[in-house]
């Protein structure tokens, strides 16, 4: 299963409303997005891929807001700005699971990114996986 | 400090917007976006296309201010940006309304230098109204040089680099324009 | 298009005058303190220039401000695309796992802890060496604008030391010096006590 590639200029209104399914754990992404968020020292889950950081300036805030209101939320569908926020990829040999985070300035960003690792590869046990996690913001509150 | 970067210098704020703080390239925006209008308006004519433009140059200048040297420049540049979208908008729509005159069968018009009205510089209120009557009576080209060099404090090569002419060009339509515009404005000669 | 009767009868012309008001280039500059022409040529084209700057404050006048509608408007319109920079990578306890912070989050990092110091406000934030690569030495250069009045010596040392914190919480960069470039000082309006 692949990812069709985005032309760099593609907009992000023209991207497709993508959601990966193509794995039992990865069937209800929301439940994973929950677990992470559940980390102690994150605070975001932001779309996994890096096309999905075209944003209209000022709609981070937007997002992260958004994020927070469905911190404990199921599928996080009603967001306009959602892309899939955790990726699952399987090429038939290995699983790559990506998640992009935001980590609160007081955590400790290294032992937080490890502990989502940690809490991805428990959500899709007993399956393999190869775990990716980027932090792309590491914010003061 | 960082609720006043309102307060602080270009430098700074280009530095931290080429790193990638869009909280600050905003601040930039906000600075120089009444001047990038500005000039914008006076080159295709109204704030809806100015507004356009404005926006057109930002994305642009978002993209390129890692590229750019001297971060306290970034005003000039800004407004060079400006200038440049302007004259691309102003060909688009040229092309545009060609065309369509085309199909009207009619003849193209210059949308920019409409309006030029019956009203001469005897009865204009003050200078600045001769000079904005003077003005939509230039020759579009002229037009461009002088709010280039005027609005934007551009030098004859930058102009001529937004132009797509010679320097000895922009030479030449800056002091027939500036010509023009005196004669309008005092009956001079 | 040519203007007739743009030479004059010295010979020269508004061209030439109209360049030596921008450039200060003209071919006998001594002639222009005693030739009537084209002292009355320049002062015609002064004119000008003195109305094309006043039309400019009228034009910026009606243009309004950043903070007005037609601004947001632009802004909420821009799609700025962010700048992630280089993967810097974290140490992960399997094998098969990729953990990494983008360069943009520890600039931003960066920024804010500067932004935090009392009258300082960071400006261009450069990681000097290969973070990519673990154990790298890494040299952080922070260009810094402080308020006018503000002790700028115990500020930076403290800043520095703030840095060094922050860096070794969020990162696994081998911070071998953290250097500050005061770059410009920030004009603010003071503040009753």
């Amino acid at each position: 299963m692949t990812v069709p590639a985005q032309p760099p200029t593609a907009k992000r209104e023209e991207l497709p409303a993508n959601r990966q399914a193509g794995l039992p754990g990865a069937a209800a992404p929301g439940s994973l997005r929950a677990a992470v968020l559940g980390v102690e020292g994150v605070t975001d889950v932001f779309p996994s891929r890096p096309l999905w950081q075209r944003l209209p300036a000022g709609a981070l805030s937007l997002l992260q807001q958004a994020a927070r209101q469905q911190g404990a939320g199921d599928q996080g569908a009603g967001d306009p700005d959602d892309g899939p926020l955790v990726e699952a990829l399987a090429d038939g040999s290995a699983t790559d699971v990506t998640v992009r985070i935001g980590v609160g300035a007081d955590a400790r960003t290294p032992d937080v990114v490890r502990a989502v690792a940690a809490v991805v590869r428990t959500h899709f046990a007993p399956a393999e996986v190869s775990v990716k996690v980027t932090v792309a913001r590491i914010s003061p509150e | 400090m960082r609720d006043q970067l309102d307060l602080v210098p270009d430098a700074i704020l280009a530095g931290r917007a080429a790193d990638g703080d869009t909280a600050a390239f905003e601040a930039l925006a906000r600075r120089y976006g009444p001047h990038m209008r500005a000039c914008a308006r006076r080159l295709t004519g109204q704030y809806a296309d100015a507004d356009d433009v404005v926006q057109e140059a930002l994305v642009q200048a978002w993209k390129q201010l890692e590229s750019l040297r001297d971060p306290a420049a970034v005003k000039g540049w800004l407004l060079r940006l400006t200038g440049s979208r302007s004259i691309d908008y102003l060909r688009r729509r040229r092309n545009h309304t060609s065309l369509s005159a085309l199909e009207e069968g009619g003849a193209g018009r210059e949308p920019a230098a409409a309006a030029p009205g019956p009203e001469s510089s005897a009865v204009a209120a003050s200078g600045t109204e001769a000079l904005k009557a003077a003005l939509s009576l230039l020759p579009e080209e002229q037009r461009r040089c002088w709010v280039l060099k005027e609005f934007n404090g551009q030098s004859y090569e930058q102009i001529a680099q937004t132009l797509n002419i010679s320097p000895a060009s922009v030479r030449g339509r800056l002091a027939r324009a500036r010509i023009t515009l005196v004669r309008e404005m005092e009956g001079w000669r | 298009m040519s203007i007739p009767h743009d030479t004059f009868e010295c010979g020269h012309t508004l061209e030439e005058l109209s360049q030596y008001l921008d450039t200060g280039d003209f071919p006998d500059p001594r002639h222009l303190e005693t030739c009537p022409d084209c002292r009355n040529g320049l002062d015609s084209l002064r004119r000008l220039s003195t109305a094309g700057s006043e039309l400019l404050s009228k034009d910026l006048a009606e243009a309004g401000s950043g903070n007005d509608d037609w601004m947001k408007d632009i802004l909420a319109n821009l799609k700025l695309e962010l700048r992630p920079g280089r993967s810097i990578p974290l140490r992960s306890e399997h094998p098969a796992d990729t953990l990494t912070e983008t360069e943009g989050s520890v600039l931003a990092l960066v920024r804010s802890v500067t932004d935090l110091a009392p009258g300082a406000v960071a400006g261009r934030v450069r990681l000097e060496g290969d973070v990519t690569v673990p154990g790298e030495a890494i040299t952080v250069n922070l260009d810094l604008a402080v308020a006018f009045g503000n002790p700028l010596l115990g500020s930076a040392e403290a800043l520095r030391q703030d840095l060094g914190e922050a860096l070794a919480r969020h990162t696994e960069l081998n911070i071998a010096a953290i250097d500050i470039t005061i770059t410009d000082v920030i004009d603010t309006p003071r503040e009753e006590p």
